[in-house]
């Protein structure tokens, strides 16, 4: 580093080496050291940083706080999102077991459902083939009773 | 218990997790709102815009991009564009001038006469300063931005950032002697 970049530095970041970029920071630090011209630039412009100093800012955040958290509308997701953002919670939420395992079994709860309201696969037809050769057997043995009769 | 990044934190409160957006609060509600008072000099406006600023990471969080810059780059650059949104709503906008200050190479006086400036001084000479200079003189010198992150909430290069620097700082020099100079303090010395 030499005397102008030195001064470029300073009139740009100022005197304090802590908002000087990272990258030319150790090396600024170490002409400072050695050099006397670098001292005088030091000089000059330190008491502008001393004078910004002096603009100090003290602000009591926590009504400010409780406004930005009171007006927070609620976020605009997609239904399915919140749908399935149900369905499967992040890892370490409580739910993450049980709303996943409930969903597994709604299947299982229709097919009852469904199922024994339905009576489905039940064979009804036989019932009524019997009936009717009853009926026919009976109405035979009707007939012949009466043809009998004298 | 490793913390969360930046990138997590966001995509959390994408997800509308309220923990995740009371963290970031907690951090940078600070820094976000000293930025827009030494940007606006009016405690009214700062709280109005710092609360827009944290609406906007609640409501539009997705735009944040953790490949291209820090959270607090992001908050303070919406920060910046509502603050000159503001200045041009109220015609206080004062664009950089390409005019340079000359550079002071005496000390003795000008020293003498910072010694008296106070911080009200101070705080009214930045608001003389065009919004640009001011910006990058409060993000390096106040904030403790670095200067890759400073030009990032700018939009501007590096160099260009030095140079609003090295200006704004002259400026405000010249204005903080002349103050000293008018309030008569030069006869005390």
């Amino acid at each position: 580093m030499n005397t102008d970049e030195f001064r470029r530095l300073i009139e740009s970041y100022g005197t304090k080496p802590a908002n000087w970029p990272e990258h030319v920071s150790a090396e600024a630090m170490q002409f400072l050291q050695t050099s006397e011209a670098a001292r005088q630039i030091v000089t000059i412009h330190e008491p502008l940083d001393k004078a910004l100093d002096r603009h100090e800012v003290n602000l009591d955040l926590t009504r400010l706080d409780q406004r930005i958290l009171a007006q927070l509308p609620a976020q605009q997701t997609h239904l399915i999102d919140q749908v399935l953002a149900w369905i499967l919670p992040k890892p370490n939420h409580p739910s993450s077991f049980w709303r996943p395992a409930l969903v597994a079994c709604l299947p299982l709860v229709f097919g009852i459902a469904i199922g024994s309201n339905l009576a489905i696969g039940t064979d009804t037809t036989s019932e009524y083939v019997d009936d009717e050769l009853l009926l026919m057997a009976l109405q035979t043995e009707t007939d012949i009773i009466t043809e009998s009769l004298p | 218990m490793v913390a969360p990044t930046e990138a997590e934190l966001v995509q959390r409160i994408l997800e509308g997790d309220e923990f995740a957006y009371r963290t970031v609060l907690s951090d940078q509600l600070a820094p976000v709102t000293r930025y827009v008072f030494r940007m606006t000099g009016n405690l009214t406006e700062a709280e109005d815009i710092t609360q827009e600023v944290f609406l906007r990471l609640w409501t539009q969080a997705d735009r944040f991009d953790p490949n291209k810059a820090r959270l607090t780059t992001w908050l303070h650059n919406i920060a910046h564009n509502l603050c000159i949104d503001l200045f041009r709503k109220q015609s206080r906008f004062v664009p950089d001038e390409d005019i340079d200050e000359p550079a002071s190479e005496t000390s003795d006086p000008i020293n003498t006469l910072m010694a008296d400036v106070s911080g009200e001084d101070v705080k009214r000479a930045l608001q003389q300063l065009p919004e640009s200079q001011r910006s990058a003189l409060v993000l390096c010198y106040y904030q403790g931005i670095s200067n890759r992150d400073a030009a990032g909430v700018l939009e501007v290069t590096i160099p260009a950032l030095e140079s609003l620097l090295a200006r704004g700082r002259r400026k405000l020099r010249r204005l903080l002697t002349e103050s000293d100079q008018a309030t008569g303090r030069i006869d005390e010395h």
